[in-house]
Order: structure tokens, then C-alpha cells, then sequence
């Protein structure tokens, strides 16, 4: 027995190593959960810790009070040796994180991996998710810009529509009556001390359960779950299919880990870190603020809500799918946990996937927002212009000036809110126009009071030049033309 | 490291770069590149000629009440602050070259709307006519909606991008003098209605019994929905 | 090293080594009674500070609003919609610039005024001013208001957040300090 043999068992007497790794690196899983399906808890895994390293390195440098905080992520991105790298990789650490930990979850829910008796891993995975999303909200508002200062006054707002006590919830969630002052050591606090530790507590329970409960194996189509013979069937399964973790299943994780870490280094080199955008002054107004990647799906149902359902859906949806996930494994306890077999699950995920999907997308466009300087900015097509009358072009002019296209497009530039004004002459009649002109309706705002009659008469006169191709016009629904 | 971002410390309020901030500010009514736009082209020699660049600025800064040019100086509430409205000026001024014989910017003379009458007549009515190939000026509406001086600026300027001649160019073979821009413009000016002043900025009800409040919206809303 | 291994099986086992009762259990059982009591006094009067600490900003113990001025009457022309910005009384020293807040005065006539917030009341994002088509407009989700405030169009509840407002000395003065909300409308 050589001289390093004796100090490795010397070690392993005294640090008990051995058996630590046989309790948990080591430990028997189901020779078919060594599938390419089941590496997403690890990425998962990897992406917090690559946020807690490179987190702790921009603690480093940051200053989180008001006055500070955007000229320290200044610093950090220019003068800082390689800051603005360890920003962009704390930024695609983010990205990432909540794109694999989706990923995890839709894999345990096609795998039926939340039934008996993994009831409270899927459990202390949805909280893993709200606290994940808690960092980054606040992260965004770490991000100390223009759109961290108004998404704080959105998130305000929200607050402020608590029934009952939403004054003092706004109070406590800014730390005073208004943005400044303690607000953002607030966030500051809950994304560097609190919510990480809650994080790292959870993810021990989290993967204390996968040891106790042993991980999912990999679900055959009519292999049903039943509370009285699963533990022994799992058993069975350990004996007869079991290898040790590490090292006969760990390789998918290690590889996809692997892949994962150099993806999120590479996107961060190539795409770099995101903002500061504007400097954090309230009075510039001239900003259109728009939530991270993650929000915007919310940013969009907000603006595509009708209004009696708003605080209705604010409060009550994120309630009733917290119930709902929070509830999944105990209605759903046993039974089918194959995806073959259970169509309804497969739905589910698809109808979730293509509505955050499609909301999120409108989110990124949002046609619902005016352009702000569509008017002063987006000429009117030429063609538009050619062979007009004076008046017709004054009109022309007016219609610009009055802001029109800040919500209507022509040529397919300008505001999407309201109809695009390309044909509009096909569609109205010019006694029509004036109508809508003046009165509005239709969530068009009335004109009347800002318009004298003859800056109506020469707006409708360029309208009314706006058919293509000389599409015909439209005609009054009594005219004899029509019953033609 | 190519990816290094650049210091981004110049605030976009504060940009004064002339193409820019003409095409944030000018080109929605001024067309792209100062032509082809529903108002008066600014990338024309002759304009930029005959407007002086202290008139420019007066324009820039206050607008023209009355007409679609709105106020953009920050003194009257608009985005652009000294600067800008500087650097507006000067690009504006880089379009033109100077140009013999111009006519002056303002009237000297009060002009005779008589022999305003005969010279639209000679040189104006060919286009400008009802039912002619352009379309009438002598519209209620369209008077309305221009000042004195932005008819006499259109005789002088003409639109370029559109197809109208200039001073020089409206009387074959002969540039209209002085007295006679004054007159024509003085001729048009007492074509427009008495009751419609020029002066639309602050109409407290022009349209008087029209509802403008919201209650009233939701009444008509179908029928503002229907095409 | 035998004995190693048998402590390392002990471990695996998860068994406890039982302490055999030297004093009797009633003995033990009521020092553990009053240790655990104490630790819950203890810790409730930790938790106090704790508590009063942490939600001090939940109760607002007077009002955070405080007179301030616009700066004076010729800043606002009659008949137009002005940005006014005013700093926060409830200012912290590192505040810097985000303490500067915004507002926008209409001065109707005479002695007429209206303060808005920049607040939209839907979402809170900043309303801009268009004096030509005399309408708010708000980048966010496309709330549109009249010049009077009165909502125009898009997802607002209701009109803008009016600040209070007085005139003296030839100033305009606010009542400003809180960020405006729906619970809390200036």
C-alpha cells in the first residue's frame, strides 16, 4: 500500500467520500433515463450556475443606486476589461436558463414524470420557475435604462390595480411613493441575496427528491402508474435496469452541458451584452418602453384585453395557472405517462407553446402603438402625390400634420392601430370621412375640436384620391348605382 | 472582439446631425431628400435662394399658423432645441446656390388684385382652372389653408417636383416682375372667403354641435366599425 | 481500518447512534419545552424590527406629497400643453436624474390650469403631446386622450392623473410626489 493510497482512504475515513458519492453522484438510476430527453434539468442546472459566477463578477463593479447604476453598467461595458463580456454572458446566461428550464418542464410533462410519487419535485419545480422569472424581472430593472425606469412604473401600475390595498403594494413594491430613492436597492437585494438563496434551497430539494424518489424511467405507452405497486415496480426496475449515475448515465448531460455552456459563451460574443439602452431620466419622454423577451407575451394580452377583463386576467389567470400547475400532480396522479398515450397533454403544450408564441410576437411588433413620429417622419408615397389638386395636396399636408398616420399606414409605413388609409376611398364615402373624421368612434379619437371645416374639406379631398388602380369608389348604400 | 460595442455618448435628444433630424422632423411632409412631398420642396436652389435663412429658422422655430407647418422650436412647445434647429438651417442652406434676379421674399408694394385677375388669367388659368389639368387655387378651402406669403412663395418657387414653373417660367418667354408676383398673390389673397380667416390654430367648436366626447363615441361606434 | 467502514455503513443506513437517557425524560422533555419557548420569544422580538423594518413602506405614515413649483406663469402660454418637470420631494441624496419627474401643464385660460401626470392611466408608461391633432398619446399599448385629459381612445380606465395645483407668486405650484396609480390618482 503506497503513501497516496493511505492519505485517499484517510480522506475517504474522514470526509465519509465514498459514500457521499454512492449516495448521490453515484446512485442507481434507470438505465433508460440515460436518454437525450432527459439532459434538460442539468442544462437547467448549468445555466444557474454560470449566472451565479458571472453575477457575483458584475457585483464586482455595479452600484445599485439610482444616480450610479447606469454609469457603473457604462463602465463595466467600455472601461471595464472584459466586462462588457461578462454582461453579454450574464444576459444569454438568462436567455438560456429560461429557454432549457422550459424546455425541462414541457419534458416532464409529455413524460408524465410529475405522477406518483414525484408529486412535490414537480412542485418545488414550479417555484423554481416564478423565482426564475422574479430574477429577471428584477434583473431588468438592474439594467438601470429608460425601459428598467418605466417598466417599473408598468409593474407599478399593475400593483396599483390590487383591489384594497394596491396603494400600499405600490408603496412596498417601490419602496416609497414613488421611483427613487430605495427602489432599486430593492431590486438590487431580491435579485442578488434573496431570491438566488431561495433558488439554491429549492434546487437542493429539488434534487434531494430525484434522489429519494429516484429518477422517471422512461415511460412505456400502457405501462400505467398505480400508488400500490409503483414503489416496488421502480425497485425492480433499479435491480434489474440500474447503472450508476455517474459515470454510465451522465454522458448525454455532460455533452449537452458542454454544447449548452459554449452556445451561451459564443451567442455572447457574437451578440454581446444587451443596453443600457436610454439614460434613466424621466423626463425624456420621447421612449417607447418595452418589457425583456420573457414579458412580453404579458405586455401583449395587457394591450389585447378588453378593459372590463383586465384586472380580472392581471390577478386572477396568474392564480388560477399557478393553481393549475401547482394541482397538476395530484389530479393527475397516476395512471398513462407515456405522451403516446395521453393526447390531452400533448394539446395542452401545443395550444401554451403557440399562444406565449403568438403573444409574444405581437408583443415585439406591437401594432396596437401609434408611431409616435410616423408624421413627421414617413413621407406619403410619391405616386400618392402625383396629378393632385392644391387642395388635394394641402390635404395631403394635413394629414400629416394632424397625426394621422401615426396610426394609419400609407404605403405600408406608418401606425398599425388604425386602418391603413391606402384604399380608404374605396371603403368610404367622402360624407363618410368627415363623419369619422369628426366624431371618431370605432377607438378613433374625434376630431372635430382640432379641425376647422376647411382642413376637413381638404383632408377628405386627399382621401378620397386613395383608391388603387382605380378600384371604384365607394358609393352612398342608397344610391341607384348600387341596386344595379 | 469585434463585437465591442461602441460608447454610445450622444444622446439622441440631443443629435444634431442634419440628415437626421430632417428625416425625423422634415421628411413626413417635405418628401425624402426635401422633394416630392405634399409641401413645399426645400431641396430646390430656387427656394432656398429666395428665402432668407433668418426667415427659415422664424419658420422652423414657430411654425406657420394656419397652415400644416407646425412649430418645432422648443420655445413653442416643439422637439428641437437651438442646435437642431441650427443644424436645419444650415443643411437647408447647403441645397441651394445663388440665383440671379430672385424676387424678393416679402412684398415691397401692395399689390392690385385687377391686374392680379388679368395675369392669373394669362398665365395661371391654363392649369389651374376648374376642371383643368391641376386644379383650381381658387378654391375657398385651399385659400384658407395658405398665408399671403405662402402664395407668393408658390408663384415664385413654383413646385418643381410637381411639374409648376417657376417665376421665371409661368409667362412664356418672360420672368413675372415684382409688381406683378405681388399682384397676382394680392389677386388670390382677395379670392379667400372673408368669414374663414387663415387663422385655424385655435378653433374653440369650429363644427359647434358635433359631439366630441367619448359617451357619444360609443353611441356611433358600429357604424364607425362597419367597413 | 475496519472501524472506518462500519461508521461509513452507518451513515448509508441513515441510522442515528441512540443515546441511551441518562436524567430522567420528563427532565429533558421540559428543558426542551422552555428552550424551544424562549427561542419563539426571542424570535418574535426579532421579528418586530424585522417586520417594521422591511414593510415600513407599506404604511404610509403622512402624506408624501408636498407643494412644489413649475417655475413662473410665462413658462406657460394660454391655450397650450407645456412638459413641466419638477423635482421629487421624496428625494434621496443618490437620486440623480431619476428624481427629475415630468409633467404636463395645459394652461386653458386665464387662470385655468391642468397638471397631468405623464402617467398613462392604463400602464403608467409616459404619455407625449401633440398640439396639432391636440392629443395625448401613449407608446405602450396606444391609450390616446384629449387635450383635456378626458380619455380618447385605447385601453385606459379612465383620464389622466390630474396633479393639484395653485398659483402664487406669479409660480405655478404642484402637489406632487407619489408616483400616480389607479389606488393612488395623484
Amino acid at each position: 500500500m503506497n503513501t497516496a493510497r493511505k492519505i485517499a482512504l484517510w480522506l475517504d475515513d474522514r470526509l465519509h467520500l465514498t459514500a457521499l458519492f454512492t449516495a448521490t453522484a453515484g446512485h442507481e438510476v434507470p438505465a433508460n433515463s440515460g436518454s437525450w430527453f432527459y439532459v434538460f434539468g442539468s442544462g437547467t442546472l448549468l445555466c444557474f450556475v454560470i449566472q451565479v459566477i458571472t453575477g457575483a463578477c458584475l457585483a464586482f463593479v455595479y452600484i445599485p443606486s439610482t444616480n450610479e447604476a447606469y454609469t457603473s453598467l457604462e463602465y463595466l461595458n467600455h472601461a471595464q476589461f472584459l466586462g462588457w463580456y461578462l454582461r453579454a454572458v450574464h444576459v444569454w446566461g438568462s436567455n438560456f436558463m429560461v429557454a432549457i428550464m422550459t424546455m425541462h418542464m414541457i419534458q416532464v410533462f409529455l413524460f408524465g414524470a410529475y405522477k406518483y410519487p414525484r408529486e412535490l419535485t414537480w412542485v418545488s419545480g414550479v417555484f423554481l420557475l416564478l423565482f426564475t422569472l422574479g430574477m429577471a424581472f428584477t434583473g431588468q430593472v438592474l439594467r438601470f435604462d429608460q425601459d428598467a425606469y418605466w417598466g417599473l412604473s408598468i409593474g407599478a401600475s399593475i400593483t396599483g390595480r390590487i383591489p384594497l390595498i394596491g396603494a400600499q403594494m405600490v408603496h412596498l413594491l417601490l419602496a416609497g411613493p414613488i421611483i427613487a430613492g430605495e427602489t432599486l436597492s430593492r431590486f438590487f437585494t431580491f435579485h442578488v441575496f434573496l431570491i438566488p438563496g431561495l433558488i439554491i434551497a429549492l434546487i437542493s430539494m429539488h434534487l434531494r427528491l430525484v434522489l429519494t424518489k429516484g429518477i422517471n424511467e422512461y415511460p412505456k405507452p400502457g405501462d400505467k402508474v398505480r400508488r400500490e405497486t409503483y414503489d416496488a415496480k421502480y425497485k425492480e426496475i433499479i435491480k434489474t435496469q440500474g447503472v450508476p449515475f455517474v459515470p454510465d448515465a451522465i454522458g448525454k448531460d455532460l455533452i449537452f452541458s458542454g454544447l449548452l455552456l459554449i452556445a451561451i459563451l459564443t451567442c455572447a460574443a457574437i451578440f454581446g451584452p444587451k443596453g443600457p439602452l436610454g439614460v434613466p431620466d424621466p423626463t425624456i419622454v420621447d421612449t417607447s418602453p418595452r418589457p425583456d423577451f420573457y414579458f412580453l407575451s404579458i405586455f401583449a394580452a395587457l394591450a389585447l384585453l378588453p378593459a372590463w377583463m383586465e384586472v380580472l386576467i392581471l390577478f386572477g389567470a396568474p392564480l388560477v395557472v399557478l393553481s393549475l400547475l401547482l394541482g397538476l400532480p395530484f389530479f393527475d396522479n397516476t395512471g398513462e405517462k407515456s405522451a403516446r398515450t395521453r393526447p390531452v397533454a400533448v394539446l395542452i403544450v401545443i395550444v401554451t407553446v403557440l399562444v406565449l408564441g403568438v403573444l409574444t410576437y405581437m408583443g415585439e411588433t406591437s401594432p396596437w402603438s401609434p408611431h409616435m413620429t410616423a408624421w413627421s417622419e414617413n413621407p406619403i408615397p410619391v405616386a400618392y402625390l402625383r396629378h393632385r389638386t392644391p387642395l388635394q395636396l394641402r390635404g395631403a399636408a394635413f394629414l400629416q400634420n394632424k397625426q394621422c398616420r401615426n396610426c394609419h399606414a400609407l404605403g405600408g409605413v406608418g401606425g398599425e392601430r388604425g386602418p391603413a388609409l391606402d384604399d380608404v376611398a374605396t371603403r368610404l364615402t367622402a360624407d363618410e370621412m368627415v363623419r369619422q373624421i369628426i366624431q371618431g368612434g370605432g377607438n378613433m379619437p374625434a376630431y372635430g375640436k382640432k379641425l376647422s371645416p376647411a382642413e376637413v374639406e381638404a383632408i377628405v379631398s386627399f382621401m378620397q384620391t386613395l383608391r388603387p388602380n382605380y378600384r371604384p369608389a365607394a358609393l352612398v348604400s342608397t344610391n341607384p348605382e348600387i341596386r344595379k | 472582439m469585434a463585437c465591442l460595442p461602441h460608447p454610445s455618448n450622444e444622446s439622441p435628444v440631443k443629435a444634431t446631425e442634419f440628415g437626421s433630424l430632417y428625416e425625423q422632423n422634415c421628411a413626413g411632409c417635405h418628401g425624402t431628400d426635401g422633394k416630392n412631398g405634399p409641401a413645399r420642396p426645400l431641396h430646390d436652389p430656387v427656394f432656398v435662394a429666395y428665402m432668407p435663412a433668418d426667415q427659415i429658422k422664424l419658420v422652423i422655430e414657430n411654425g406657420r399658423t394656419g397652415t400644416p407647418m407646425p412649430a418645432f422650436g422648443q420655445a413653442q412647445g416643439g422637439p428641437l432645441n437651438d442646435g437642431q434647429v441650427a443644424a436645419l438651417v444650415q443643411g437647408i442652406e447647403s441645397w441651394g446656390k445663388p440665383i440671379d434676379g430672385i424676387p424678393s421674399y416679402t412684398a415691397a408694394t401692395t399689390g392690385d388684385p385687377h391686374s392680379g385677375a388679368r395675369l392669373f388669367a394669362q398665365n395661371c388659368f391654363m392649369c389651374h382652372a376648374k376642371g383643368a389639368a391641376v386644379g383650381p387655387v381658387t378654391d375657398a378651402a385651399y385659400l384658407t389653408l395658405v398665408s399671403d406669403q405662402g402664395i407668393r412663395s408658390s408663384i415664385v418657387t413654383g413646385r418643381p417636383d410637381l411639374g409648376m414653373p417657376d417665376w421665371r417660367h409661368l409667362h412664356v418667354g418672360k420672368a413675372l416682375s415684382e409688381q406683378e408676383i405681388t399682384d397676382l398673390a394680392s389677386y388670390l389673397s382677395s379670392l379667400r372667403p372673408a368669414a374663414a380667416n387663415t387663422t385655424t390654430a385655435e378653433h374653440s367648436s369650429p363644427t359647434g354641435n358635433v359631439p366630441v366626447n367619448s359617451a357619444d363615441n360609443s353611441a356611433i361606434r358600429h357604424t364607425g366599425k362597419k367597413q | 481500518m475496519s472501524e472506518p467502514r462500519h461508521e461509513s455503513e452507518s451513515y448509508e443506513s441513515g441510522e442515528l447512534v441512540n443515546i441511551e437517557p441518562t436524567a430522567t425524560p420528563t427532565r429533558r422533555l421540559w428543558l426542551a419545552w422552555v428552550g424551544s419557548g424562549l427561542n419563539a420569544i426571542a424570535g418574535l422580538l426579532f421579528a418586530i424590527p424585522l417586520v417594521g423594518f422591511v414593510f415600513s413602506s407599506f404604511v404610509t405614515r403622512r402624506d408624501p406629497r408636498a407643494w412644489i413649483s413649475l417655475g413662473p406663469l410665462e413658462n406657460f402660454p394660454e391655450k397650450q400643453t407645456r412638459l413641466a418637470t419638477y423635482r421629487n420631494p421624496f428625494t434621496r441624496p443618490w437620486d440623480g436624474q431619476t428624481a427629475n419627474i415630468p409633467c404636463w401643464v395645459r394652461h386653458a385660460d386665464g387662470n385655468q390650469f391642468q397638471v397631468f401626470a405623464i402617467n398613462c392611466t392604463h400602464l403608467g408608461c409616459p404619455v407625449r403631446w401633440f398640439s396639432e391633432s391636440g392629443l395625448f398619446m401613449c407608446p405602450c399599448h396606444g391609450g390616446v386622450y384629449y387635450e383635456d385629459g378626458s380619455r380618447a381612445a385605447g385601453p385606459p380606465p379612465r383620464g389622466l392623473y390630474q396633479y393639484d395645483y395653485k398659483v402664487e407668486n406669479g409660480q405655478l405650484w404642484v402637489k406632487g410626489g407619489q408616483m400616480p396609480t389607479l389606488a393612488n390618482p395623484v
